[in-house]
């Protein structure tokens, strides 16, 4: 009873399908592989169709070291003016016993052999689960192109398909080369290939996983065309893009786009019910599809973007790279005097046009001149081919034989690693004189002033090919504790050096304070002689200065002069409260009147008391 | 002391200052050095991202980096230009700069801040100078007002900055503000991508901003990012 179900169904189908072929008279039988190389351990799938009147029950094929099973079969019937035709289908799984080619006889004679080749191992090749693609149109594999090689992986590119969801789909980046400077464009391919006859839906455009670089003018709809990988047919999707580089340094390129797969998965039910779900046939009716979401990424490559060369950059250089030529011209050849000219100057060539620039003449003698209006006309989807025209109003002043000077325009070419400057020649024209003034002559219509640089097409101003000093960080020095302290204490030292001079100097001018310091100094005068006569055990010498030093002090204390200090004022003011200083004092006397006869004198203590007295009576 | 000794004091002070001032300069532009692997800022750079995801269509990264690299170039017009382009075309006002914000806007803050530090060294070197060269007094308080003037400027532009300093664009499509820091918290008003917002405070996820209409509310932190990376 439990493979009752699954065999009534079968049987019914292949019932009908019988019946209804029994009623044609000639078939014609198609035979088609999903892929034509598998691994070892992989499987293929084998689609053999019948159609026709009468078309015979189909059988596989029977080849050694390959083994087919059934795993889902359809069929349709049509009736058409009584006469009745049938299409009936079966896919059969694939799988080889070992590695090896093997050719796969069709049912039908005159139809072609198919080849499956088994590479030993497990390859990036496929699986018979995943399945690409109708979120984007497909092309069935019957109408697939001629095999193209396998996408191109030059030197110069980064083009490397990395498949994502079993090989059903990639995405490369293909670019000319890989040492870019900055500023300059160059142009690319994103190309994302989705394998046919699988369902895949793109949901966002490609995007850089990198700041370094920028994807500019990327086209909105890619272009759609087939390509054979491997033996596989794949849906490619193109877009078209102009690569530039922001900054210079070696950086990773990586391009990515998200997609959402959807893939045929072969999932079990629980019990008895699953068992008959589970079979092959109802896998098929049913579907048993999962959406995928995925993102897909080529494989990252290492880009070099060298910075602008310094030396022998043009003074006019507006920061163009690329390759271009410059051709100038003058309409009409002859005028009058006020009457305005059309000067042009066309630059067609590849490259950065947002930053192709001419402020064209500026003034020249003997012509006035008006501002120059740019247009630029591309040449591809993308903007790096084209020519940018820019148009003058000239008008000449004077009459006879007169020349349009040259028109420069200077460029940084990435080829020759050289800046280049295009000179055009001079324009010789014939004026004749005028009727009216000069200064009335009004200023014709398309002299429109352009701003410089001029803004791109799409309003925004170009890049700015100069990169610029970098810093570390964008918090400002004022808020950076280091610089904020040292400032601070900077100032702070400025206020008190400020102060302290300022204090010096008001001293420095006050009377009083330079009379004080006058008697300071004469008291350490005295105080150092003092010290030397008690070395030189002079004793006459030593009690003068002495007392000489006691004068200058008590003279400073009491606001008097200092020969006014006698023993008699001593007296009447320390009350007799000193006795020491008056005893200096009469020493001194005493020496001077006897004419310095030796005393003996412990000079050391006398020394000690003497400056004693003196702090004492500093303190007081 | 002597005139001579009264000359050298104050000139070797003076000296010593700067010599120490120039010292704790370098050390301050030592660290703006780019080192390897870490950020590195340049107004062009900056600008040049900046136009990409104008064109990619990314206002809010779009209009970060046109801030930042007028934060670093206030003088260039093609800056402007550009954010003010973005934003027209976002639909978002573009707020006309006050008188202050012309008058200190002119050069970088960094430039600001070493203007700053040569009118602070000109001040002071100028009263020192003028004490011990009385003569000179007048030459010198006219150097010290031209210092003055350049710290003022200076001082104006670390204002203006500082206000920067809170600020943060949106740079999701588009997210709301929430009258308390919680997920489930009503919405007070929307925020669209490419609006500045000032940041006045932080409760674990979440950033209290205020708008321009003065506005305030809750708003995711990864939705705004700082105009000036912590």
């Amino acid at each position: 009873m439990k493979n009752t179900l699954p065999h009534l169904f079968r049987g019914l189908t292949a019932a009908v399908v019988l019946a209804v072929t029994a009623l044609g008279a000639r078939a014609s039988v198609t035979m088609q592989l999903d892929r034509s190389d598998i691994g070892a351990d992989e499987s293929a799938e084998l689609t053999i169709s019948a159609s026709g009147n009468g078309s015979s029950s189909i059988r596989p094929p029977s080849v050694p070291g390959l083994q087919f099973t059934p795993v889902s079969q359809s069929s349709q019937i049509e009736i058409i003016n009584g006469n009745a035709s049938s299409t009936s289908s079966v896919i059969y799984e694939v799988t080889a016993q070992n590695p090896g080619t093997y050719t796969i006889p069709s049912p039908d004679p005159a139809a072609a052999k198919l080849t499956l080749r088994v590479r030993s191992g497990s390859g990036a090749g496929s699986s018979s689960q995943a399945a690409v693609a109708s979120g984007v149109p497909s092309t069935p594999a019957t109408s697939v192109s001629p095999a193209l090689p396998a996408p191109a992986v030059s030197g110069a590119n980064s083009g490397t398909p990395v498949m994502a969801a079993n090989g059903a789909a990639f995405l490369r980046i293909q670019m000319p080369k890989r040492d870019l400077y900055v500023g300059e464009n160059v142009p690319v391919e994103i190309q994302v290939g989705l394998r046919s006859g699988m369902a895949a839906t793109l949901n966002g455009l490609p995007s850089l996983s990198a700041d370094a670089f920028t994807l500019n003018k990327l086209t909105t709809k890619p272009e759609q065309t087939q390509e054979l990988i491997n033996g596989e047919p794949y849906t490619i999707l193109t877009w078209h893009s102009m690569l530039a580089a922001v900054k210079p340094g070696e950086f990773t390129l990586s391009v990515q786009t998200p997609v959402t797969v959807q893939v045929r998965t072969k999932g079990r039910m629980p019990g008895n019910m699953g068992d008959m779900f589970n079979d092959p046939f109802f896998q098929g009716f049913f579907g048993g599809v999962t959406q995928k979401e995925l993102s897909l990424s080529n494989e990252p490559s290492v880009v070099k973007v060298l910075p602008l060369p310094t030396s022998g950059q043009p003074a006019n250089f507006s920061g163009a790279v690329g390759n271009f030529t410059a051709t100038s011209e003058v309409s009409p050849l002859k005028g009058a005097v006020g009457d305005p000219l059309t000067l042009r100057l066309k630059i067609s060539g590849a490259g950065a046009f947002d930053r192709v620039d001419s402020s064209m003449l500026s003034s020249v003698d003997g012509w006035k001149t008006y501002r120059a209006s740019g247009k630029f006309v591309p040449a591809d989807s993308v903007g790096y081919r084209g020519e940018k025209d820019f148009e003058q109003a000239v008008v000449p002043q004077r009459p006879g034989h007169q020349t349009v000077p040259s028109l420069s325009f200077s460029f940084f070419n990435p080829e020759t690693q050289k800046y280049e400057v295009l000179e055009t020649p001079p324009i010789a024209i014939e004026i004749e004189p005028g009727s009216g003034t000069v200064t009335s002559t009004a200023a014709p219509a398309q002299s429109t002033p352009v701003a410089t640089p001029a803004p791109a097409t799409n309003g925004l101003r170009p890049d700015m090919t100069e990169t610029g000093v970098a810093i570390s960080t964008l918090r400002p020095l004022y808020f950076q504790p280091g610089f904020l302290i040292g400032q601070s204490a900077l100032a702070l030292s400025f206020i008190g050096a400020g102060a302290w001079l300022r204090r010096n100097n008001r001293q420095f001018n006050d009377p009083a304070w330079q009379k004080g310091r006058q008697e300071l100094q004469a008291v350490n005068s005295f105080l150092a002689q003092m010290d030397s006569a008690a070395t030189q055990q002079d004793a006459a010498t030593f009690f003068f200065a002495a007392r000489q030093a006691l004068q200058h002090t008590l003279a400073s204390k009491w606001k008097m002069s200092p020969g006014a200090i006698t023993l008699a004022e001593i007296d009447s003011r320390l009350n007799g409260a000193n006795e020491n200083i008056r005893q200096i004092f009469a020493l001194a006397d005493e020496l001077a009147y006897s004419g310095g006869a030796a005393i003996d004198a412990d000079f050391s203590a006398w020394k000690q008391t003497v400056h004693q007295l003196i702090k004492e009576t500093k303190t007081v | 002391m002597n005139p001579s000794q009264r000359f050298n004091l104050p000139f070797f002070i003076l000296l010593g200052l700067i010599a120490f001032s120039t010292l704790v300069l370098g050390a301050s532009l030592a660290g703006l050095h780019v080192g390897s692997g870490g950020p590195a800022y340049s107004a062009p750079v900056l600008f040049n991202q900046a136009n990409a995801d104008a064109q990619a269509g990314k206002t809010g990264a779009a209009i970060l980096n046109y801030e930042r690299a007028r934060l670093l170039a206030p003088a260039d017009p093609d800056i402007t230009t550009n954010l003010n382009w973005v934003r027209e075309h976002a639909g978002l006002s573009t707020t006309p700069a006050t008188w202050l914000d012309r008058a200190t806007s002119w050069a970088s803050p960094n430039t600001m801040a070493l203007l700053g530090w040569m009118g602070l060294v000109l001040i002071g070197a100028c009263i020192l100078a003028a004490q011990s060269l009385p003569r000179f007094r007048t030459c010198f308080r006219l150097a010290a007002c031209a210092g003055i003037i350049l710290l003022a400027l200076a001082l104006l532009n670390a204002t203006v900055t500082w206000q920067k300093c809170r600020e943060a664009v949106v740079v999701a499509k588009e997210t709301s503000a929430l009258i308390s820091p919680v997920t489930k918290a009503e919405t007070s008003f929307k925020l669209r991508s490419g609006e500045m917002v000032a940041v006045t405070g932080h409760y674990n996820d979440f950033a209290l901003v205020q708008n321009s209409a003065g506005h305030t509310g809750w708003v995711v932190q990864s939705d705004i990012t700082s105009l000036i990376p912590q």
